[in-house]
């Protein structure tokens, strides 16, 4: 696991925040979503992936690769629903995960296997059989924290995740 | 255990003393007049220590101390004053009984480890304190920069756009002159964006020449203004101190004057001199004879006239000064008057003048500060406007001519050249100030780009700044911190609820021992006893409920009603009940409590209550009241009265008797002093 920038990191704070007082917390994964695909995209091998919004499908999808995007409070998740059916549909697949709980917040990469665990760790040391994908999470640290500090509060304060995304649009393309 | 002996210590007000051979009794009645040291000799049952110690004798016939616990100390230990004082507590008292005090105690101690586990089990961050300080200033700095990407590209191609804008607007710059070089060096940041704003900014300042906060250059009309508003400054002062110095020729004038009136007055000494010497004329005239007067010289024009000719003449000369002489020096000694008042006028203005040339000069040395510091001010900065530059070098030749040609004192004529470029500097002022709000009109967006530019400046430098705070969180460290706070947690939940187990059990034993009938019945039996004293007293009964202050609501049977007030000797006698009753509770809840003491127990009874009290105590039985009873009292037909009804119910009687002791003298002298001590067997049927 590695942490984002401090400057970084103040803004997911200061959006989860935000997310906290619109009673909305949970739609603080769909800002970070977002984000990460924006972030992923600027990597040349994801070039040109995309978010996919729809269910029984990955979060982020770039050509044999699927991503799962997750924010999560604690040190393990449980992997329930279809993960299987839809790992099997990609030759990679990987989980970005975000731990909320612990300040900074801490941003991990996990390889996941073909065999799709029912409980994930997401300490400090990584559950028998799963690895963690650590030059993706290196790249995509300094993709979000670029990515997160060139949009700022305008990204941070949008009043809606789909206002967020406009936010990254329209301030990265231009 | 029963007591065997009481030993008095040395901080007795009777010590020496020793009582011995108690153990048998089961009443150890203490009798003696006031003063005999019956409460000294009853006090280490009461906290033992140096006042005293009382020991028992266990199976083997060893001696062992007694001691009543402390929180029983004050139901084993009853002096009149508490029996008279109120109703005694039973709730709490009962409450001890059951032993419930100490399930609450359990409860309180389980319930303070569980704060101090909380207590301890909080985390703690290594986090410094300047990280959250400086995210929130990275925050506020960010929120107002809204739109624009906040990256060092960015800043570079704003300042690049702005440093190109700057330049086409600019007379003079070229785009490939030092200066342009320099700002295109500056523009690629060395500390993403933080030095290289700070030198972009000071460049544009000296390129554009617009007054911004953070550059430390003012504008050319700023400059003109300032020295404009000092020179105006000085030349308003320059035409006053002109005006004062008007009467620069005063001491000549003063010369003229005293000259004019020295020759008036030497006008009117002649002329008394002239009178005189015609009044001895005629005089000297009058006294020549006659035939003599053919021919005589004039003594005023010396010619030589008949005599009566010159009498005549100045006769009709005196007649003339009579009538217009004195007229004449009437004017002139006026004349003398007015210079007076002329030259004491023009002495006041003359020292007046004086003072203003002082000034002057002071003036004048000024200005010539002024002027230099205009001079020095007005030196025109790289790229300004030509047109600035060749009005402040006009300015600059004017005021140094000015400079030589009065470096030493002032004249009306430098105050008026010191007008002149005060005015010319006013000219080039109000010029320049069309000049630059007609720029900043035509720069307006420049300018904005310009204040974007320098809040993008900040908000990289505070970016870099925040980013540098080295801090990451030790996630396994952090981990063992939360199972070890885990485990805490549940330790500390597993006490609380051991705790709340204490504090409910507490309570439902202290209810049930209140509620006990055993503990009312006995209440009731012994209350029921002194119905001789007063029959009202047989009608009380005790329900467990209290009062606000904690005293137990004694209920009338008879009346109905809750008993609040009872006399003296019925609340002594109540709480005897109410005392005894307790203790016996305790003593046979095997609590250890090993006596009970009643020091006075007849305080403010009459001789019908005391022997009711002596009757009632006399008769409490073993059964009732398991351990031994101590009494004092001064009272012999109570202290008779209560070992006969003792011994008549099988209890054994020790019965000591206390003289006076001495106060002072020898310890032998002042120690406890025995008249008697008898022992009374129970009395066979």
């Amino acid at each position: 696991m590695i942490q984002l920038s401090h400057a970084a990191d103040a803004l997911l704070d200061r959006c989860l925040a935000r997310c906290n007082e619109r009673q909305a917390p949970q739609s603080f994964g769909s800002f970070f979503q977002h984000a990460v695909a924006q972030a992923l995209g600027c990597i040349d091998r994801y070039r040109g992936c995309y978010a996919n919004p729809g269910a029984g499908q990955p979060d982020v999808i770039a050509g044999d690769t699927g991503f799962e995007v997750k924010t999560h409070m604690g040190v393990s998740i449980e992997l329930t629903g279809n993960y299987a059916s839809i790992r099997s549909q990609y030759a990679r697949f990987r989980l970005i995960f975000l731990r909320t709980d612990l300040r900074p917040f801490q941003l991990g990469v996990l390889e996941v296997p073909e065999t799709v665990p029912q409980r994930v760790n997401l300490g400090a040391a990584v559950a028998e059989g799963l690895k963690s994908d650590t030059d993706l999470e290196g790249q995509l640290g300094n993709e979000l924290s670029t990515t997160l500090e060139a949009v700022g509060t305008d990204w941070s304060d949008a009043p809606s995740p789909a206002q967020a995304r406009e936010v990254l649009q329209r301030v990265l393309r231009r | 255990m029963r007591v065997a002996k009481v030993v008095l210590g040395k901080d007795n007000p009777v010590f020496p003393g020793t009582l011995t051979d108690l153990q048998d009794a089961d009443f150890i009645i203490i009798l003696g007049p006031n003063g005999s040291g019956k409460t000294s000799l009853l006090s280490p049952f009461r906290k033992p220590g140096s006042m005293g110690r009382v020991y028992g004798l266990d199976a083997d016939h060893r001696e062992e101390e007694l001691t009543s616990s402390t929180q029983y100390q004050s139901l084993t230990f009853i002096a009149s004053q508490a029996l008279m004082e109120k109703v005694q507590n039973l709730r709490d008292a009962i409450a001890l009984a059951s032993d419930s005090p100490r399930v609450q105690q359990e409860s309180t101690v389980l319930q303070l480890c569980v704060r101090q586990l909380e207590s301890s089990g909080r985390p703690q961050s290594d986090e410094p304190p300047i990280l959250r300080q400086l995210q929130r200033a990275y925050l506020d700095l960010d929120a107002r920069c809204g739109g624009i990407r906040r990256t060092t590209e960015t800043y570079n191609a704003l300042g690049r756009k702005l440093a190109s804008a700057c330049g086409r607007h600019w007379n003079g710059f070229e785009p490939r002159s030092d200066l342009a070089v320099s700002l295109e060096a500056s523009l690629v940041p060395a500390f993403a964006g933080v030095r290289g704003f700070q030198e972009c900014a000071v460049s544009l300042q000296r390129l554009i020449g617009f007054a911004r906060d953070t550059g430390t250059l003012g504008s050319p009309a700023q400059r003109l203004r300032s020295a404009h508003e000092q020179l105006t400054r000085a030349v308003d002062e320059s035409c006053t101190r002109y005006r004062l110095t008007s009467v620069g020729d005063c001491p000549a004038v003063v010369s003229q004057l005293e000259h004019q009136k020295q020759v008036t007055q030497e006008l009117i000494d002649a002329k008394d001199r002239l009178s005189a010497c015609r009044r001895a004329a005629l005089k000297y005239l009058a006294g020549i004879p006659s035939t003599q007067e053919s021919r005589a010289p004039c003594p005023v024009c010396e010619q030589d006239m008949h005599v009566s000719q010159v009498l005549t003449r100045l006769s009709e000369q005196g007649q003339r000064e009579g009538s217009g002489a004195d007229q004449e020096t009437a004017d002139l000694r006026a004349l003398i008057v007015e210079i007076d008042r002329s030259l004491h006028l023009l002495q006041g203005r003359s020292a007046e003048h004086a003072r203003c040339l002082q000034n002057a000069l002071e003036h004048s040395e000024k200005l010539k500060q002024i002027l230099q510091s205009v001079l020095s001010r007005l030196t025109p900065a790289d790229g300004w406007d030509p047109w600035f530059c060749d009005a402040l070098a006009d300015l600059r030749v004017e005021i140094e001519r000015w400079l030589v040609a009065h470096s030493d004192a002032t004249t009306a004529e430098a105050e008026r050249q010191f007008g002149q470029i005060a005015s010319l500097a006013g000219g080039i002022d109000d010029e320049g100030q069309l000049r630059e709000r007609r720029l900043r009109n035509d720069h307006e967006p420049l300018l904005r780009d310009f204040d974007q530019f320098q809040r993008l400046g900040c908000l990289l430098r505070a970016r870099h700044e925040l980013n540098a705070v080295v801090y990451r969180l030790d996630v396994g460290r952090h981990e063992a911190d939360l199972r070890r706070r885990q485990q805490l947690a549940g330790w500390t939940q597993l006490i609380a609820r051991m705790a709340e187990e204490r504090r409910v059990q507490a309570e439902t034993d202290r209810s049930q021992a209140l509620d006990t009938p055993e503990a009312q019945g006995a209440f009731q039996r012994l209350v029921t006893r002194f119905a001789q004293v007063d029959p009202w007293l047989a009608g009380l009964r005790y329900d467990g409920s209290e009062d606000g202050r904690k005293n137990p609501y004694l209920r009338s049977v008879d009346q109905g009603e809750n008993v609040l007030k009872l006399s003296e000797g019925q609340t002594v006698v109540v709480n005897l009940g109410a005392a005894l009753t307790v203790a016996g509770v305790l003593a046979r809840a095997g609590s250890g409590v090993p006596w009970v003491v009643l020091d006075e127990p007849t305080n403010a009874l009459d001789q019908t209550s005391s022997n009711a009290v002596a009757d009632y105590l006399g008769s409490v039985t073993m059964r009732e009241l398991p351990c031994q009873i101590v009494v004092s009292t001064f009272d012999e037909k109570f202290a008779i009265r209560l070992r006969e009804v003792a011994t008549r119910v099988g209890r054994t009687v020790r019965l000591v008797r206390l003289n006076h002791h001495a106060r002072g003298g020898t310890p032998a002298e002042r120690g406890l002093r025995f008249a008697g001590i008898e022992t009374y067997s129970p009395q066979r049927p």
